[in-house]
């Protein structure tokens, strides 16, 4: 039989929600649950992959097709970005570890502002598939020289299925950060309380991560073949 | 349990600026690879620019170099997983793809069999969901 | 070292209720649907998951019906076909994964490690009102007519053929997953961060280490169906061609998407069921589980290997045979570390001090039935057997006996064992123990049959069938008819507990666990007075002072 325990209920400490026992749990529990949790966004975006895969070693001449005709210097610009804002994120949270509540506001706006940049592209993009009738169940055809129609279709597919989830995530974000710069604004964070802002950069980073791999996957496919 | 935020376990601003040219570089790496023709090097190549940008991402802006090692656990596991989907899916469909024909597939409409002579492809039955009739008797 | 002193059975006090307990603090709905306490959204998914399980018996109900008699004349095809999958998608994802976990998970993890709630409470009881969003998407579905395509949803008939609710019916899948993804996450932060002072991992209740396992396998399997159902509602509302072979697609691609998830998903569900297992099997033979570590690591075997067999579901689906002939010999693998369990609960039951109280009912039953359809497993993963069975009435038998035979089996019998602890009331040990021998023999009665029928050749999801397998048919529905009442009784007598039951006293079986010796029944909100301080391997029945336990009388 267990003894029990005559430790103090003790610790009102405001910051430490009532099941943990002190912040140095609550931290460690929050952190592992936004892995936990990305775990598993790995396995979903991880389908799409799967298919992307799959298809890809079906249909190598189509998906070259699909791919030459994306606008490389907007796929590139985008990954700076997003790059650049998982460099800022990691600087929102060096600025909170060290109670600069100035910097922790400015380089939250900045990746924020960085998301708006690469969603803006994203729209110009998809309005550019639009015109040109590359979405598929849109209207699709497909007139280029390259590539059979059918097989095309199937690239683009997974080109709006991986991307639009991916938009997805980063409006989900988006959405995130919008609250935690008015709690950062309220001076809600500084270097004994700053988990809020660690986890979401880890899920932040987490969608550059996914996007990391989307731009060569779809942007860079066989661009060698038809240099000029 | 590991107190995963010592104040001296950190990086610096420099750190973060460094990792943020490399990524910046090998992304300029991966681009200019792509437009050069090195045959089955330029999968791999590509697949491992964006696996190193992904280490230098986790180990670094996402503090998994610091951390415990149950998140570093958590980290390679999820890639793991996945990588166990891609690759048995893949020895499924590599290893019978040479089977795949493209064929005319000409889908019966109704539940009858398709006469010899159809030679307009048949459409699919339910376009977006609209209904059809089918044939009343079950098998 | 004693604890709180329990008192000897002759001299013992008249048990009350505790004045403070999760139950009466707070009567208003709104201290129900607002908790955050884990014993509450338990509660809460008990009522949901008792509701879906009569639905998906009714739909049970009806496809017993129809196959009374070889002639379609009960219903029409599609509407037999509506029957099945309807029944298939309630009991899987609204009964059976969600059954263990969210609820004897849900009110025992903390206790069980001597923690005041899980890691996270809102986000537990945010999961379980996705949950309920998942099951009006449901019962939505039922109102507009329900789907047939199967629970398993193949393309190219999904995408592009069936006539019924598929968009609806996957949405309410998806949620459901989401709701199972959220629970899983919760616990496996649970266990790492929450165990009380002197709680190793190796003095965690077996319970523990299989709801751990099954935790990993929600959040790792659960995210790839829920992107693979989100490709199969674009595919079917924008005619994308990703899955159909006249575009290029190929179908087969969505059932190893499908499988990936929904072959672990078993594991899902029989894995607590096994922890459900070894916590009876202690208390009721007095001893700790034979092979302790054993059973530990087993659990965590079957969730891993479980990850590389899915394939075994696609022998007959053009799947190559080279990847065919992998999936099969690994899936001969992942029977090992069940049999290792199985032979560690026989080992611990084995010399044990026996006491012939309902949850032994249970612990036996579920020995039996599980066995039958592991070893009914082997052979459908072998191949060339498989070519034979697949889709036959003896793949159906396999996967009730584990399922129903096992897991729901396991589930009962755990809330029968713990029906004390939560609600400070004992049932009616006869009205358990008959409850409990009508399931055995109604489920053998309806299912056995079936492995025979499906031998000689009767396929599954058909609403008609040749005369001469009639018999067996008969046979399996009157089984229904016995396993059914089995399983209404319980509904009766827990209900009737609640209000004119014994009061159980905080530890009515005289078990070992936390949640037994340091709390009452029911605990309070915050489940410990202090927080407890483990000095002792699980299972120590030895160290309890009564040789020969006499346990609190019964009706």
């Amino acid at each position: 039989m267990s003894e029990q325990a005559h430790i103090s209920a003790a610790h009102h400490d405001p910051f430490v929600a009532h099941q943990f026992d002190d912040r140095a749990q609550q931290t460690e529990a929050v952190s592992l649950g936004m892995w936990a949790f990305l775990v598993q966004e790995i396995l979903f975006f991880g389908g799409l992959f799967t298919g992307y895969t799959v298809y890809r070693s079906y249909y190598p001449d189509s998906f070259i097709a699909g791919s030459y005709i994306l606008d490389i210097k907007l796929g590139g610009f985008n990954t700076a970005v997003l790059i650049l804002s998982s460099f800022t994120m990691a600087m929102a949270v060096y600025s909170a570890q060290n109670s600069k509540k100035g910097s922790l506001i400015g380089y939250l706006i900045a990746t924020l502002f960085l998301g708006f940049v690469f969603l803006g592209v994203k729209v110009i993009e998809y309005s550019e598939k639009f015109h040109h009738h590359h979405i598929p169940g849109f209207g699709f055809q497909w007139h280029e020289p390259i590539g059979n129609a059918k097989n095309v279709e199937i690239f683009y597919s997974f080109y709006f299925a991986m991307t639009g989830m991916h938009a997805l995530h980063m409006i989900i974000g988006a959405a995130i950060l919008i609250p935690l710069i008015i709690l950062a604004w309220r001076g809600r964070f500084h270097k004994d309380y700053y988990a809020p802002i660690e986890v979401f950069g880890l899920y932040w980073h987490f969608v550059d991560i996914v996007w990391i791999f989307l731009f060569p996957l779809l942007y860079l496919i066989g661009r060698h073949a038809h240099v000029g | 349990m590991e107190h995963a935020h010592a104040a001296d376990a950190h990086p610096t601003p420099a750190l973060y600026g460094l990792i943020l040219g490399a990524l910046l570089i090998f992304t300029g790496i991966t681009v200019w690879v792509a437009f050069h023709d090195f045959g089955v090097l330029n999968n791999i190549i590509a697949l491992g620019i964006a696996g190193i940008k992904t280490v230098l991402v986790v180990l670094f802006f996402m503090h998994v170099k610091y951390g415990s090692r149950l998140t570093k656990i958590f980290a390679v596991t999820g890639f793991l997983w996945l990588s166990i989907l891609i690759s048995f899916t893949l020895s499924d469909t590599e290893t019978r793809k040479h089977l795949r024909q493209e064929k005319n597939v000409q889908w019966p409409s109704g539940w009858a069999p398709l006469p010899a002579d159809v030679k307009e492809p048949g459409a699919p039955i339910a376009e977006h969901g609209e209904h059809h009739e089918q044939a009343a008797e079950s098998h | 070292m004693s604890a709180v002193a329990v008192p000897k059975h002759e001299e013992a006090p008249a048990l009350e209720i505790p004045s403070q307990n999760y139950l009466n603090d707070g009567y208003s709905i709104r201290s129900w649907l607002l908790t955050l306490d884990h014993k509450r959204i338990a509660i809460l998914y008990m009522v949901a998951v008792a509701i879906f399980f009569l639905m998906g018996a009714a739909f049970a109900l009806m496809i017993r019906l129809e196959l009374l008699t070889p002639a379609g004349d009960f219903m029409e095809a599609e509407t037999y076909n509506k029957m099945f999958t309807m029944h298939g998608v309630v009991m899987i994802f609204f009964v059976l994964i969600p059954s263990i976990p969210a609820i004897l998970g849900n009110f025992l993890i903390p206790l069980m490690i001597g923690a005041r709630d899980v890691a996270f409470p809102r986000l537990n009881l945010m999961s379980w009102y996705v949950f309920m969003l998942g099951g009006m998407l449901l019962l939505t579905t039922a109102i507009f007519g329900g789907v047939d395509t199967g629970w398993t949803f193949y393309v190219p008939f999904s995408s592009m053929f069936s006539n019924s609710n598929v968009i609806l019916a996957t949405m309410a899948a998806f949620t459901a997953g989401f709701s199972s993804i959220l629970t899983g996450l919760n616990f496996i932060v649970t266990v790492h961060t929450m165990r009380a002072p002197g709680m190793t991992w190796f003095r965690l209740p077996l319970f523990i280490w299989a709801l751990y396992a099954t935790s990993l396998i929600q959040v790792l399997a659960t995210p790839v169906i829920a992107i693979t159902l989100v490709l199969l509602m674009l595919e079917r509302g924008l005619g994308l061609g990703i899955f159909n072979p006249a575009l290029g697609g190929d179908p087969v691609l969505f059932q190893h998407l499908f499988w990936f998830y929904s072959h672990p998903a078993v594991y899902i569900m029989i894995l607590p069921g096994m922890g459900v297992l070894s916590e009876m099997i202690a208390c009721v033979a007095r001893r700790r589980v034979f092979g302790y570590s054993f059973v530990a690591f087993s659990s965590l075997g079957i969730a891993i290997i479980g990850f590389f067999v899915w394939g075994h579901h696609l022998f007959v689906s053009t799947q190559s045979v080279y990847a065919g002939l992998a999936f099969s010999l690994i899936t001969f693998l992942v029977a090992i570390p069940s049999a290792i369990k199985t032979f560690n609960w026989t080992a611990t039951l084995y010399k044990g001090s026996i006491s012939y109280e309902s949850p032994l009912y249970f612990v036996v039953g579920f020995l039996g039935l599980f066995v039958i359809g592991g070893v009914t497993g082997l052979f459908l993963s072998t191949a060339g057997l498989d070519v034979h069975l697949h889709d036959t009435y003896f793949v159906v038998a396999h996967f009730h006996y584990i399922m129903v035979g096992g897991e729901i089996m396991a589930f009962l019998g755990g809330l029968h064992f713990w029906w004390p602890k939560m609600t400070g009331r004992l049932y009616p040990e006869f009205w358990g123990k008959l409850s409990a021998s009508l399931v055995f023999v109604g489920f053998n009665l309806t299912f056995f049959p079936q492995f025979l029928v499906g031998y000689l050749g009767m396929p599954r999801r058909y609403h008609t069938y040749p005369p001469e397998f009639q018999l067996f048919n008969v046979m399996s529905t009157a089984g229904a008819s016995i396993l059914g009442v089995g399983y209404i009784l319980p509904f009766i007598y827990f209900l009737w507990s609640l209000k004119y039951g014994k009061v159980a006293g905080p530890n009515p079986w005289r078990a070992k666990g936390l949640e037994w010796e340091n709390t009452t029944s029911p605990p309070p909100t915050g489940n410990f007075e202090h927080t407890p301080i483990v000095t002792e391997e699980a299972y120590e029945y030895s160290h309890l002072p009564e040789a020969n336990v006499v346990r609190a009388s019964t009706h």
